[in-house]
């Protein structure tokens, strides 16, 4: 009798829940666990994490006497086309257009040298770059003043190099045959301007000497992209610990706060290189994030924002010499 | 936190990293292991400092900033040269080793 009743009560619903009676209780979606998780980490400035260490100084000796420069070489070149400002002539340039449509010339790999071995190199150059009696750039300040490294020839380099680094781990993203090119003119620069620095500014005589000077330099070069590549793939800490062999010089009495510091550095601007396109980065549109500033990881929707700037800045460079077949999707 | 616990804290999450792959010049965990268990380095960092070297390196140990800043493929899979990294990798951890004709097609191809 009474199951006759609850039948007849019952709605006619052939679900998955016609022997329930009870009511619709949904799954919880959220995790509880979601509650306790921890908020997202406040993030310092590379250089203000790294001044807020007050620990004691203590001098590494690393045997050397550091040559200074002695002399000042132009930063680029003293080329008027590297100048700061230089414009060509209107006459050059439609010629110029002429020549690159008739030819049906590549721009991309034409491209390569005024942006990877002209642009890139000089972001790279500065970062570290400082004359015995004149005032520090902000950024050298970063690593001569709050990090305390020598003011040397092959401090420099190191720095050069770690940037350099951070440029071909983007260029490798590049089509293979652009970005092998733009690594290739951006290294080539280097080691040319250093050629020059060592003879010039340095005042070493010696072409034995400098020769000798550069294939070292170009075997550390090539221990350091190692490094820091496996440091890129694996954990902060290999990363720490290859900025700490190759930029901090291996000193045994460091500031961890330092060896974080720039850590916090090179993988801010990395997530900047991801973010770019292969347009906007083989335009020459990337700047290196300077220490005293914060990087933050972007939303969906700033991102989006972005690809639409970036898509309407292209939409009006139609010139042969502007052609290019890099994506502005990624 | 005394200064000791401090001190334990940092020998103890130095002797989790993680040894070097390679040999280099140097090791990180060697020479800090070395410079937090003898010499006098404890008593001559003030207790603050000594505090952030602990948490330095706790940072470093968690992936703080590998987490914080998330690359994606476009990076780690570079299209460029898809097998760069693993290569490297493998090469590294000596899983795969580079042959002569791999190293030749590396130097000719460039990939």
């Amino acid at each position: 009798m009474m199951i006759r009743t609850r039948i007849s009560v019952r709605p006619q619903v052939f679900g998955l829940r016609w022997l329930s009676n009870q009511s619709k209780v949904n799954f919880q979606t959220q995790s509880i666990l979601q509650q306790f998780k921890d908020k997202e980490p406040e993030m310092d400035a590379p250089s203000k994490m790294a001044s807020e260490s007050t620990l004691p100084h203590i001098q590494q000796d690393l045997n050397i006497k550091p040559k200074q420069a002695k002399k000042k070489s132009a930063f680029l070149s003293d080329s008027k086309e590297e100048a700061e400002g230089f414009e060509m002539s209107s006459i050059k340039q439609s010629l110029g257009q002429m020549v690159i449509k008739l030819f049906k010339i590549d721009m991309d790999s034409a491209r390569a040298g005024s942006v990877a071995g002209s642009k890139y190199f000089g972001d790279c150059k500065k970062q570290g770059m400082y004359y015995p009696n004149e005032p520090l750039s902000d950024t050298a300040k970063f690593y001569y003043e709050t990090l305390q490294l020598p003011q040397s020839f092959s401090q420099w380099f190191q720095i050069t190099t770690l940037h350099y680094w951070m440029l071909a781990v983007r260029m490798r993203a590049m089509p293979f045959k652009y970005g092998k090119n733009y690594q290739q003119k951006l290294v080539d620069r280097i080691f040319r301007d250093m050629e020059l620095r060592l003879a010039e500014e340095l005042g070493i005589t010696s072409n034995r000497l400098i020769e000798n000077y550069l294939k070292e330099y170009h075997t550390q070069m090539l221990g350091c992209v190692l490094s820091f590549d496996e440091g890129l793939m694996t954990d902060d800490t290999t990363l720490g610990a290859a900025i700490w062999r190759n930029v901090l010089n291996g000193n045994p009495n460091v500031d961890m706060r330092h060896v974080e510091a720039l850590v916090s550095y090179v993988r801010g601007n990395l997530y900047v290189l991801n973010q770019i396109t292969d347009r906007e980065f083989g335009f020459g549109k990337f700047e290196f994030v300077p220490p005293h500033q914060v990087v933050k990881p972007l939303t969906a929707a700033q991102k989006e924002a972005l690809k639409e700037m970036a898509k309407k800045e292209f939409a009006n460079k139609n010139l042969p010499s502007q052609k290019t077949v890099l994506s502005l999707d990624e | 936190m005394s200064r000791v616990e401090i001190k334990d804290k940092i020998v103890a999450l130095l002797k989790t990293l993680p040894k070097d792959r390679i040999q280099h010049y140097t090791s990180f965990r060697e020479s800090q292991l070395d410079r937090f268990t003898t010499g006098t380095t404890v008593t001559d960092i003030p207790e603050k400092d000594l505090k952030l070297q602990y948490i330095a390196l706790r940072d470093l140990a968690n992936d703080k900033y590998k987490n914080y800043y998330k690359l994606d493929d476009k990076l780690l899979r570079p299209k460029g040269n898809p097998e760069y990294y693993e290569r490297l990798m493998s090469e590294i951890k000596g899983e795969k080793k580079e042959t002569f004709w791999t190293a030749i097609r590396t130097v000719v191809f460039g990939k």
